[in-house]
């Protein structure tokens, strides 16, 4: 490649990374400003319980979540037991169903336009019972809906993890006198960690994140700080120091992460699995009954609330609206994913031209993006940004001093930080599945590198790329906290309306845009499940 | 003139720090069939693709027809030298048919041109009734035969192989060396043909241990 095309590459990728960069530097630049009041409020009675809930909170889920996670997909992975193949795509549901919709699905679940409520009134007059009977908006509920919501994570990469050792390793401990448990715990546990520390860190990055379930079920934590500190307070600075806090935790995870995983390889050795019939479990009635009941908590009951809100919110529905906020989803989030795949698209290519240690790097930067929490992005893009504008209106003398604030372009650019991690690792790692010598029997034929790119690699990446999109038009559709901040006015989006409706206390209206939403998440959902399950040993 | 294809002098090749092969001189003369035979990370596939062009040489000359490619300050490139390579992996590209993947390296050519090229060689190397299939439609000896149709197609003086023949059985390969010593002789291309086996190299005129 020329030297000039090399330049052009070179600082093409360093533009991207300034980009990436700015909002994370400016954030700890920033946390040396002077102290606002606000921030020595916030210090005095507010910042216990930030770190306090969070902790909590994290430490419950995960442990629930790598619990429930390794559990069900050891379960399903081992044993034969009625349902066994339908529950293993059943428990993954889940996560179709965005974190914060599930949050308010429970909620509403014994209020008066709940179907629990209802269903108990109407039978056998308990309304006012169940109606006292639970208080989920607590620090208990947000662990109760968290791990309902993000155990599938670990589940889902432990099931490939199970699957692809041999069970001679766990007939050797059957052998050896192990009992289930111990066989669990001494063998399949320390064989899946890597696959259980992956989804786990995940499940913490989420959870950290999570600003709509936490503000809807009223607990302050970091995510909610910072949003009230900007956004209610009016204090920048105490907005930054608290997303210093928060992004130093999520660092520390992914140098943990990375660190646990270290140089050890867990993968089968000989790569050879010895095929058997799956074990029939003298329990397997309660099996039935332990992944009927998870799969009845994590999704079902939910369609069953969502559809009763459905029946009596129906004749006020407004179509129109509901179409408007579609069509608005739906663009920003296909925009949104073609710009992100172009964007990795060229990132991966120029470095799997050029091979050398900036692209490298550029690429490990952009992988970095989805640990940074929506709220915490926002904050440090719309900050920079309403900087440069006073400063640019200040030298032109130009009054408008929105120029990029409240616009798609600002939006774009926080979703391409955000959201690049999941495009460039699946494109990436398709490009090295790509034999090099693709590259050089196409440069031998005379091909230039860009005809090479399309005549070769885009064909071969094309079932990737449609993974890629689809992912990212999810991810980006269902997204709350960047959208709401970053949106430009009068723009409206299935999530912001359904955390409109809740925060105005009008759950039963979440029925129609809420099954919408969950509709589209199943997509992905299906295309995961369908390429990970076919893996697992039948 | 000269009936020398292919020149190595004094080559030196050095792979991260690492000294692969040292003062390499080789004479290949055309039309011949050459085998290179070597214990694995002795270098042969190194040569190979400093011959083709992939990677620069630390230091000698490489000619092809008496020409310098390769002074280790200045390289021809790779589309220039009238090489074709068959890689040990083969390389097929598995989003297009056999057809397709002859016809590759034939893009200058007219779409009547690279018809006419490509059905010949599908003919002489059996493949006619599997043109239309993809490669992972095809059975291995098949694939190393469209591999070696799309080397040849675009009429190469010089054809390079990477050990294409590792993972076929012994009938196989015999069936499939002999058509391709046809094929080289027909269509008057010098080889070099890497390999860790005597029976391969024993098929060769010429046989070099590296």
């Amino acid at each position: 490649m020329s030297n000039k095309t090399d330049t052009l590459n070179n600082s093409l990728t360093l533009i991207f990374v300034f980009i990436f960069l700015v909002p994370v530097v400016f954030i700890f630049l920033n946390i040396f400003s002077e102290s606002s009041e606000v921030w020595l409020h916030i210090q005095t009675y507010l910042l216990q319980d930030y770190v306090m809930n969070s902790l909590i909170i994290v430490i419950f889920v995960a442990a629930f979540t790598v619990i429930i996670g390794t559990s069900l997909a050891w379960i399903v992975s081992m044993y034969e037991f009625p349902g066994v193949n339908i529950f293993k795509w059943l428990l993954i549901l889940p996560m179709a169903i965005p974190t914060y919709v599930n949050g308010y699905i429970y909620s509403g679940l014994n209020e008066t336009s709940g179907l629990l409520f209802n269903v108990m009134d109407y039978y056998f007059g308990l309304g006012p019972y169940v109606y006292n009977l639970y208080d989920i908006q607590n620090i208990y509920g947000v662990i109760f809906i968290m791990t309902i919501s993000l155990y599938p994570y670990v589940y889902l990469l432990c099931l490939p993890a199970f699957a692809n050792h041999s069970y001679s390793v766990f007939e050797v401990g059957k052998s050896l006198g192990l009992n289930t448990y111990q066989r669990l715990t001494k063998i399949a546990l320390p064989i899946v960690r890597p696959a259980v520390v992956a989804g786990v860190s995940f499940v913490i990055m989420e959870t950290l994140a999570e600003y709509a379930t936490m503000e809807y079920f009223g607990v302050p934590t970091f995510a909610t700080g910072i949003f009230r500190a900007w956004f209610v307070l009016g204090d920048e600075v105490s907005s930054f120091r608290l997303s210093s806090i928060l992004l130093t935790l999520v660092f520390f995870l992914i140098y943990f992460e990375e660190m646990s995983r270290g140089k050890r390889k867990f993968d089968n050795p000989t790569n050879k699995i010895y095929e058997r019939k799956k074990e029939v479990p003298k329990n397997k009635t309660q099996l039935v009954i332990l992944c009927s009941l998870i799969v009845f908590f994590g999704s079902i009951l939910q369609f069953f609330q969502i559809f009763y809100w459905i029946s009596y919110s129906l004749e006020r529905l407004n179509i129109l609206f509901i179409f408007e906020l579609i069509t608005s989803s739906a663009s920003i989030a296909l925009i949104g994913a073609i710009v992100i795949v172009l964007f990795t698209l060229n990132i991966a290519f120029i470095s799997r031209v050029t091979k050398n240690i900036f692209t490298r790097l550029s690429i490990k930067i952009f992988s970095l993006g989805y640990a940074i929490p929506g709220v915490v992005l926002a904050v440090g893009i719309i900050t920079p940004t309403s900087y440069m504008e006073k400063a640019i209106s200040s030298v032109l003398d130009y009054p408008p001093e929105n120029l990029l604030s409240g616009t798609f372009f600002l939006l774009l650019i926080a979703y391409l930080v955000r959201f690049s991690t999941i495009s460039i690792k699946t494109i990436d790692s398709g490009f090295n599945k790509i034999s090099s010598s693709y590259d050089l029997l196409a440069s031998s034929f005379g091909y230039s590198k860009l005809q090479a790119l399309i005549r070769v690699h885009l064909p071969i990446l094309l079932p990737t790329i449609s993974s890629a999109t689809i992912l990212l038009f999810v991810d980006i559709v269902k997204e709350l906290p960047m959208t709401l901040i970053l949106r430009p006015f009068n723009f409206n989006t299935l999530p912001v309306h359904l955390y409109e409706l809740a925060e105005a206390e009008n759950l039963s209206s979440i029925g129609v845009p809420g099954l919408i939403l969950i509709i589209i998440c199943l997509i992905p959902v299906i295309i995961l499940s369908k390429g990970i399950i076919k893996n697992v040993r039948h | 003139m000269s009936d020398t294809k292919l020149k190595l002098e004094k080559v030196n090749i050095t792979l991260d720090s690492k000294v692969v092969l040292n003062n390499v001189n080789l004479e290949v003369i055309d039309g011949d069939i050459v085998s290179l035979m070597g214990s694995s990370a002795s270098g042969k596939t190194s040569l190979i693709r400093s011959i083709a062009g992939f990677h620069n040489i630390t230091s000698g000359y490489i000619y092809i027809d008496e020409k310098i490619v390769d002074d280790s300050k200045k390289r021809e490139d790779v589309s220039k030298r009238n090489v074709g390579v068959i890689f040990q992996d083969l390389a097929l590209f598995p989003h297009l048919t056999v057809r397709e993947n002859i016809c590759f390296g034939l893009n200058t050519l007219s779409k009547k041109q690279q018809f006419d090229r490509a059905e010949k060689l599908e003919e002489i190397l059996n493949i006619v009734d599997i043109k239309h299939r993809y490669p992972d439609q095809i059975s291995g000896g098949q694939q190393q035969r469209v591999a070696i149709a799309r080397a040849i197609a675009p009429g190469p003086k010089l054809l390079l192989l990477d050990e294409p023949f590792s993972a076929l059985d012994y009938e196989l390969k015999d069936g499939l060396m002999n058509d391709i010593k046809k094929l080289i002789k027909s269509e008057k291309i010098t080889a070099i043909l890497i390999t860790h086996s005597a029976e391969e190299a024993f098929k060769c005129q010429i046989k070099l241990r590296l």
